[in-house]
């Protein structure tokens, strides 16, 4: 085995630094009688490792930046990790399945909306929701789902009732909203239904009206199906995991960015600076809400028993926007800096690269 | 300081040394105490050279071999100077308390 292939676990600048020099010490050392043994080579890779680690001495800011970059990309590892852990759950239904499946448990043909949702725990679920009207059969709801391949582990029916405007409906000039004494009960029935197959979870309920033809809303009904994965064993491990890489990468990144800015000019230094602290201002919020859902997946409880959700539709787009901004800004502070002026001495070697600098 | 740290300096000391100099360097003066091994000598030149404790004083190609040579700047020679004095006064007390409650034997 070569010595220069030892010298992989070093940054390329190091490399290019020390490179040769290594090398010809591990030379000597062989012809000098002390072939470098396993022991040694092991050692000079744990070394280069350990390099990567290393930031430049006397730059106070290069580690508050290396503490900040493991921060934030530790959360959006946090996140990465949390969404590959539940690649591995059971797959949901297509929409085209649920419909025909809420279609055969209702009676009611007609398309059903669909909601792709995602639990405070950040797995998926999706809700069918129906309305229009149909009899009510619970031996067809139950059918539907044996049909359906699920184990049915509840059905429950109950009789209640539903206040509708009273016969004749709201006169002409009258407020908008019906006075409360002034609705009419319509007898109701309500079915309950849970089920299961394989690692899937279904829970649903049903509210029919079974009176009321006089007042011409017999036979209405309103179904909420929700279909949802139980939690996979992967999420939460990965989720750590995903939190520890991300961190080990934003300091590595960080490390190799101020080892890049430590040579630039005094300005462009300063600007590299003032990006980077906006940059890590903006991911603040970003971050922080990262971070909340890390600990709401790790606190959940375990297995999904029921997917509640903690984000409305909207809330995303702010953190989005302030994530762009913030990357943008670290990655422009990064590249606006020239790259690391030439090793402190005589001869050493420059980087290979001819002409006008580039300072990407 | 660390001790390879305080080695390295004092091997530079006397004369400018590449790398492998300064192993053979080291290992004298610790009496074959301290072996650098190459990970731990170029991690620490880097450093020393980034804090301007030692400079890189020439270089030569023999055999298509580099040999870098490194030589104790002059604030290298200061701080190596600080240490040899904090280790002499610790070393003298200790030796002065082992007198005194050991006797003149050690």
């Amino acid at each position: 085995m070569s010595y220069r292939r030892l010298l992989w676990a070093y940054p390329r600048a190091y490399r290019q630094r020390h490179g040769a020099e290594i090398v010809t010490t591990l030379l000597d050392l062989a012809e000098a009688g002390r072939r470098p043994g396993l022991g040694l080579r092991a050692h000079l890779v744990l070394c280069g490792l350990r390099q990567r680690f290393r930031l430049p001495a006397r730059r106070p800011l290069a580690w508050v930046a290396a503490l900040l970059a493991a921060v934030a990309l530790g959360a959006f590892g946090a996140a990465a990790g949390t969404w590959l852990g539940w690649r591995t759950a059971a797959a949901i239904p297509s929409d085209g399945e649920l419909r025909a499946l809420n279609a055969a448990m209702t009676g009611m043909p007609a398309p059903a909306a669909v909601y792709r949702e995602r639990s405070a725990m950040k797995g998926p679920g999706v809700l069918v929701r129906a309305d229009g009207t149909s009899d009510y059969s619970a031996a067809r709801v139950r059918a539907a789902l044996l049909a359906d391949g699920w184990h049915i582990t509840a059905l429950e029916e109950s009789d209640s009732a539903t206040l509708a405007n009273p016969p004749g409906g709201r006169a002409e000039g009258t407020p908008a909203i019906v006075a409360f004494e002034n609705l009419v009960p319509v007898p109701t029935k309500t079915v309950r239904y849970t089920a299961r197959k394989g690692e899937l979870k279904l829970e649903g309920s049903g509210d029919i009206l079974v009176g009321g033809a006089e007042l011409g809303v017999a036979g209405q009904a309103r179904y909420g199906t929700e279909v949802w994965p139980e939690e996979a064993a992967a999420v939460r491990p990965s989720t750590v995991a995903g939190a520890v890489v991300g961190a080990i990468a934003g300091w590595l990144l960080a490390a190799a960015a101020a080892y890049r800015l430590r040579g630039g000019e005094r300005g462009r230094r300063r600007l590299a600076a003032v990006l980077a602290a906006a940059g890590f201002a903006a991911l603040a919020g970003p971050v922080s809400e990262l971070y909340r859902d890390a600990y709401q997946v790790l606190t959940y409880a375990h297995g999904s028993p029921y997917p509640y959700i903690v984000d409305g539709p909207d809330d995303g787009r702010v953190t989005l926007f302030c994530t762009i901004v913030g990357l943008l800004a670290i990655v422009t502070a990064v590249v606006a800096a020239r790259p690391a002026g030439e090793w402190p001495g005589p001869g050493a070697e420059r980087p290979a690269r001819e002409g006008p600098e580039v300072s990407a | 300081m660390q001790e390879p740290t305080f080695l390295i300096l004092t091997a530079l000391a006397a004369e400018p040394a590449h790398g492998y100099g300064v192993i053979r360097a080291v290992e004298q003066l610790s009496e074959g105490e301290v072996v650098l091994r190459p990970g731990t000598l170029y991690g620490a030149l880097d450093r020393l050279t980034e804090q301007g404790l030692v400079e890189v004083e020439r270089e030569e190609a023999v055999d298509g071999r580099l040999r870098r040579y490194y030589r104790l700047t002059d604030s290298g020679a200061a701080a190596l100077a600080a240490q040899v004095h904090r280790l002499r006064r610790n070393a003298d007390a200790a030796a002065a308390r082992l007198r005194l409650s050991f006797g003149g034997a050690r």
